[in-house]
């Protein structure tokens, strides 16, 4: 591996441009980040208070080590969904630390409705458990919810990847000797008991904590019982009568700290070796990647730039270099464990196709975790390429990067339109984080495209039928077409909908990366194999 | 004249150090006692020797006559000092020291008999013109005794006859207190000194305790080294002591120390004493007791006269003539002393045991600390709780006092509770600013000696000291990439 | 080549020795010492001897631990805080229902050794019962006064039925 060398010059015009607009896009992400996490009702602030409960960011810091970092997972999901009002759909997601070791965290936002499921709240619950499922990392589950929201309640319930799903990926930890612990610190309702119930160990709060398949008002309709909480599914009863819960805590700080206990007698795990060495940070600095990425995503730039801002020394090994230009295939070290980086430079040829088909080949037999920097607009397309068979090497560039084993990282840079997203290991191909930048864009096709081409449909109908389109009639197709587009192109329409993990300040990305690969070798890599190959 | 070639300690912690250190200044070896109860005075690893004495409980090693003059003449010593306390107003152990041809460095056995009997002392000083107050001895009719102190007028000190340092004393302020101050006394006085003979004297109400250091030699001549006074004390016990006395009319200060000399004179009076006196509110003075040996708050009279009063006592011992007549000395400035002692001053005084696990001693201009432990040193009831001396010079009384503070604050002595920040406070105390000292001092301002609450800044920074002074067992340690990370978050 | 820190993460819950009922949380992190989320700036300046600001004006901390209890003195005063362990219940935290004893089985009363009004204190037997041949002698779980016995030698119970009941003289009955 050799230093990239920059050819980027700060003083220029274009890379000030940049820089001015790059950060106030993430200033306006840092704004909305600092919103979803802090900013609370009063009233609901002082309803904690009143029932002595920490907010989750207080239980977060009494949790994990204290001076350690924290991987959070969806802090924007929702942005978008239910008019603003459940940030993060009232869960807080994350990678942290505990006695050293890596954890996963589920915890339910009692400040937001109550802490309530929306569909959304499952989505990032089931995602969680997938994360968990996939690296093998173990689940501390902070429970304290309202229940699903009723309201939605087909969007939450009765679907494959709904509620049931969260039941279902617990079981499946616990069958693969991944430790999960529940902390009750509210309620956990109907099928939200079943979360400490699945858990190898769970710990209750005296007086808020409660357990109940049903709470005392759907016990009362559907039997006339009259019963308290505390004594229907209380802390006293589940520790010493039923058993259902194995810790009985005075108060939240006690009840964190017994799990602290509890998980520090959990027996590590081994984590898969691969090339690792003592990591150094990066020859270039990273705050540069702001001046280098332009936030109009058709503009093109370097990608090799932005490598040199994420890895350790800016160095790089460049795999085949002078040939299939447009892809950059090559291998560098995130905080010291070498990844072979596939990123885009342009639009995929023929060449760039099988070069970096090759390249995963490489990568996964010799275990070595793959990272892929998108910036795609799709396949070149055209009589002459589909002639040289860009569909089949197009196949065979995604056909070997499913076949892969070793663990898989997305950061959309850019743009990721079409075909390449596939190609590039987009969210439906199993890779273990994906995010985006906050200029980034995600769409079947770039907006203007599309609204061009749907508008070009309807103006060639209404040929047939006779009639001719002016200018401004022609505009009424397009604009709402484009508008649609551009906001569902968004990386927070995406963030919201949880199609990606997060959207990440391009400085945080070598970050992010580290301790996503490292956390990632929890998890042994599974067999080679690939599919057919059509040649 | 006899020079002195080594000189055995009879005593231990700081003022063992402190005779340590004059006579090596002077070139006289020293040798000190050790015992299985007492292995961390500093005087320990100064002295040129020393020599393991028994005894259980540990006290009564150094309470041991026989023993004491015999580590001395086993270590090869030509002299004992017996320092203060334990044995050092005991007449029977200065014969004995005599006896066994052996120094003493103190007065001679005749003169610590004749002044350590209280009743025999206060008659001497009638007998010479000084003023005592309205008492009643019980030795001379038993049965007359409470009546007989009961027509002297309350409120009545009464008080062990064999007694000092301020033990075996009990005020009665009303007639029906009587009974029960005698019998209180009466046991303390037993326990402390074996002699439970008794008198009752008239308590002069808000006095002050004003004493006159004295200094005599074999050749007749007798000098004052001025007064101090001691008036803050509790249960009898000085805590604070400063010379000159403040506010104290520059004409009743000459009377009492000519009045002091003429006593010790007329005592024939060798080697270092004191002559303790009261002075009422009206400005009348009265003889209370002479101490015939070191006082703990000597340091204060070193300050102001500059002179090393181990030195004059060792050469006086000697035979020496006193080096300076009375013209010769010359008072400057004004010096303090505070006794730092193991207790929690702000429950009751009550005495607090434990180890010093970190000692700081204070320093800077004017400030003589005069420590009796080493860090790691146990304090057990074992011994007295006095732990250290805090001694201050200043130009005035105010640069005293404010140096006196700073130095307080500077003193550490973390494991166990020491009284250092209560006399801080009493310092501070506008009535002490302006001199108003008496006896009753502390029980007056009780009430404005309590110490403030902890604001909520003060209790967060102690909190976080603790936190990093607390030994490391529940960290844990963070592998790479996260120890390099910190406390990021995305 | 970046210097690697080896970073000690230290969690810490501490109580000042004359408050025995209020628990603080300290993290000592890298940046500063978080008391109870508050961040406080202090560094160690040498053996013993700690640096911090109070009122703006610079302070010097003296401090030493002996096991568990931690000594600190600040301008003079010195004060003592212990380090407990947070997975153990806080002095005030019983909850209402600890002064009583409910019967783990079923079974009888062989002696009763208390009568009502009497003093006890945590960990005095107060009643010894037999089930299945086995001996359990029930103890009390608090100092208190005995409120309710009401079983007699002799008689039989079922599990979970209250043996005994002590309150606390300070706690309403």
């Amino acid at each position: 591996m050799s230093r990239i060398v920059s050819k980027i010059d700060t003083a220029s015009a274009g890379y000030k441009k940049n820089y001015a607009a790059m950060t106030q896009k993430v200033e306006a992400l840092q704004a909305k980040v600092h919103k979803a996490r802090y900013e609370r009702p009063e009233r609901d602030l002082e309803r904690l208070q009143r029932q002595k409960k920490l907010t989750v960011r207080e239980r977060l810091n009494l949790l994990l080590d204290p001076g350690t970092p924290f991987l959070e997972i969806g802090t924007l999901v929702a942005n978008k969904a239910y008019e603003g009002e459940v940030h993060g759909a009232g869960q807080v997601s994350g990678i942290g630390i505990i006695h050293g070791r890596e954890v996963l965290i589920h915890a339910d936002d009692p400040s937001i409705k109550g802490g309530a499921w929306y569909p959304l709240s499952i989505k990032k619950i089931v995602r969680t458990l997938d994360i968990a499922i996939e690296n093998r990392l173990p689940v501390i589950h902070l429970c304290d919810s309202a229940g699903g929201f009723l309201p939605l309640q087909s969007d939450l319930f009765p679907d494959k990847h709904a509620a049931g799903r969260i039941f279902r990926n617990q079981c499946m930890l616990s069958k693969m000797g991944v430790p999960q612990i529940a902390v009750v610190l509210g309620h956990c309702t109907a099928g939200g008991a079943y979360i400490p119930a699945l858990c190898d160990y769970s710990v209750i709060v005296r007086g808020n904590g409660g357990v109940f398949l049903g709470g005392p008002p759907l016990v009362k309709a559907a039997t006339g019982e009259i019963v308290t909480a505390e004594a229907l599914g209380g802390a006293t009863m589940h520790t010493t009568v039923s058993g259902t819960c194995d810790y009985a805590a005075d108060d939240e700080p006690h009840a964190i700290a017994i799990a602290r206990d509890i998980f520090a007698n959990t027996t590590p795990i081994t984590k898969q070796t691969i090339d690792r060495v003592e990591a150094e940070a990066p020859f270039y600095d990273p705050k540069e990647l702001y001046g280098i990425v332009p936030t109009d995503w058709k503009t093109g730039f370097d990608m090799r730039e932005v490598i040199a801002r994420v890895v350790d020394g800016s160095n790089f090994h460049e795999y085949q270099p002078d040939y299939g230009t447009t892809m950059i295939c090559g291998y560098a070290r995130i905080w010291g464990c070498k990844v072979g980086i596939l990123a885009n430079n342009g639009v995929l040829f023929n060449d760039s196709s099988l070069k970096a088909a090759h390249f995963m080949r490489l990568c996964d037999r010799d275990r070595t975790p793959l990272v892929f920097l998108q910036n795609i607009t799709g396949y070149m397309v055209g009589r002459e390429y589909e002639e040289r068979g860009i569909t089949k090497d197009g196949a065979k560039m995604i056909m070997t990067q499913v076949g892969c084993t070793v663990p898989k990282f997305t950061v959309i840079v850019g743009g990721s339109f079409g075909a390449g997203n596939y190609g590039m290991c987009g969210r439906a191909f199993d890779g273990r984080f994906l995010w985006m930048w906050p200029q980034s864009q995600i769409a079947v096709m770039g907006a203007e495209q599309a609204a061009n081409t749907l508008a070009d449909v309807k103006i060639r109908q209404l040929q047939r039928k006779g009639h001719e389109l002016d200018a401004e009639q022609i505009a009424a197709i397009r604009e709402p077409v484009l508008a649609s587009f551009e906001a569902e192109s968004d990386a927070y329409h995406s963030t919201s909908e949880m199609w990606d993990d997060g959207i990440l300040d391009p400085v945080d990305t070598r970050n992010a990366l580290g301790m996503a690969i490292v956390s990632s070798l929890n998890a042994p890599f599974g067999e080679m194999g690939y599919g057919v190959l059509r040649l | 004249m006899t020079t002195i070639k080594k000189l055995f300690i009879a005593n231990r912690a700081e003022i063992a150090l402190r005779i340590v250190r004059t006579a090596r200044r002077m070139g006289i070896a020293t040798v000190v006692p050790i015992h299985s109860h007492d292995r961390f005075g500093p005087a320990l690893a100064e002295a040129d020797e020393t020599v393991e004495v028994f005894g259980t409980p540990a006290v009564a090693a150094w309470l041991d006559i026989p023993g004491m003059i015999r580590a001395a003449i086993d270590s090869g010593c030509d002299a004992i000092h017996p320092g203060y306390g334990f044995l050092s107003e005991n007449a029977a152990f200065s014969k004995a020291v005599a006896d066994a041809g052996l120094i003493f460095v103190g007065p001679t056995a005749q003169v610590i008999e004749l002044m350590g009997d209280k009743i025999r002392a206060r008659r001497f000083a009638v007998t010479q013109g000084m003023p005592v107050t309205p008492s009643a001895d019980e030795a001379t009719d038993p049965a007359t005794f409470e009546k007989r102190a009961t027509a002297i007028g309350f409120p009545l000190l009464v008080k062990g006859a064999a007694g000092g340092g301020g033990k075996g004393m009990q005020i009665a302020h009303l007639a029906e207190d009587l009974a029960h101050a005698i019998s209180l006394a009466r046991s303390e006085s037993l326990r402390y000194f074996g002699d439970g003979r008794l008198f009752a004297e008239h308590f002069v109400e808000q006095p002050r305790h004003i004493e006159v250091q004295v200094f005599g030699d074999t050749h007749g001549n007798v000098i004052h080294l001025g007064e101090r006074e001691c008036s803050i004390q509790r249960r009898f016990q000085k805590l604070i002591e400063e010379s000159p006395a403040p506010a104290l009319p520059a004409e009743l200060r000459d009377r009492i120390c000519e009045a002091a000399v003429q006593l010790a004179s007329a005592a024939k009076y060798v080697n270092a004493g004191t002559v303790e006196c009261i002075v009422s509110p009206d400005g009348d003075f009265f003889f209370l007791e002479m101490n015939t040996r070191l006082q703990v708050e000597h340091p204060v009279t070193e300050m102001v006269t500059g002179l090393d009063l181990v030195e004059l006592q060792l050469r006086v011992a000697q035979g020496e003539a006193l080096p300076l007549k009375q013209a010769n000395v010359h008072f400057s400035g004004h010096a303090m002393e505070c006794r730092i002692l193991a207790e929690d001053a702000d429950a009751g005084f009550v005495p607090d045991t434990g180890k010093v696990l970190l000692l700081h001693c204070p320093t800077g201009p004017g400030v003589r600390f005069d420590c009796g432990v080493t860090q790691g040193a146990p304090v057990t009831a074992d011994f007295d709780s006095m732990l250290a001396k805090l001694v201050v010079h200043g130009a005035d009384r105010t640069l005293a006092i404010s140096r006196m503070r700073s130095a307080l604050a500077e003193t550490a002595m973390l494991g166990v509770t020491i009284n250092n920040d209560f006399l801080s406070r009493v310092l501070q105390h506008p009535a002490f600013a302006r001199g108003e000292t008496d006896t009753g001092f502390l029980e007056r301002h009780k009430a404005d000696l309590a110490p403030a609450l902890l604001t909520e800044a003060e209790r967060q920074l102690l909190l976080a000291v603790a936190a990093s002074a607390a030994p490391d067992i529940s960290a844990t340690r963070i592998p790479e990439p996260y120890a390099s990370m910190g406390a990021w978050h995305n | 080549m970046a210097q690697l820190k080896k970073l000690t993460s230290k969690m810490t819950t501490l109580q000042f020795s004359d408050e025995p009922d209020m628990r603080h949380q300290v993290q000592v992190r890298t940046e500063a010492v978080y008391v109870d989320g508050t961040p406080i700036k202090i560094r160690q300046s040498a053996a013993g001897t700690f640096v911090g600001t109070l009122d703006g004006r610079t302070e010097r901390l003296r401090a030493v631990a002996h096991g568990d209890t931690i000594y600190v003195q600040l301008r003079g005063r010195s004060i003592q805080v212990n380090r407990v362990d947070p997975t153990r219940a806080s002095a005030s935290g019983a909850a209402s229902g600890a002064g009583a004893s409910h019967a783990p089985m079923p079974g009888v009363v062989v002696s009763v050794l208390v009568a009502v009004g009497r003093q006890a204190k945590k960990g005095d037997a107060l009643l010894v019962i037999e089930s299945m041949k086995l001996q359990m002698t029930i103890s009390a779980t608090l100092d208190g006064e005995v409120a309710e016995l009401p079983l007699a030698v002799g008689q039989t119970f079922q599990r979970n039925d209250m043996l005994v009941r002590l309150i606390n003289p300070g706690d309403a009955a």
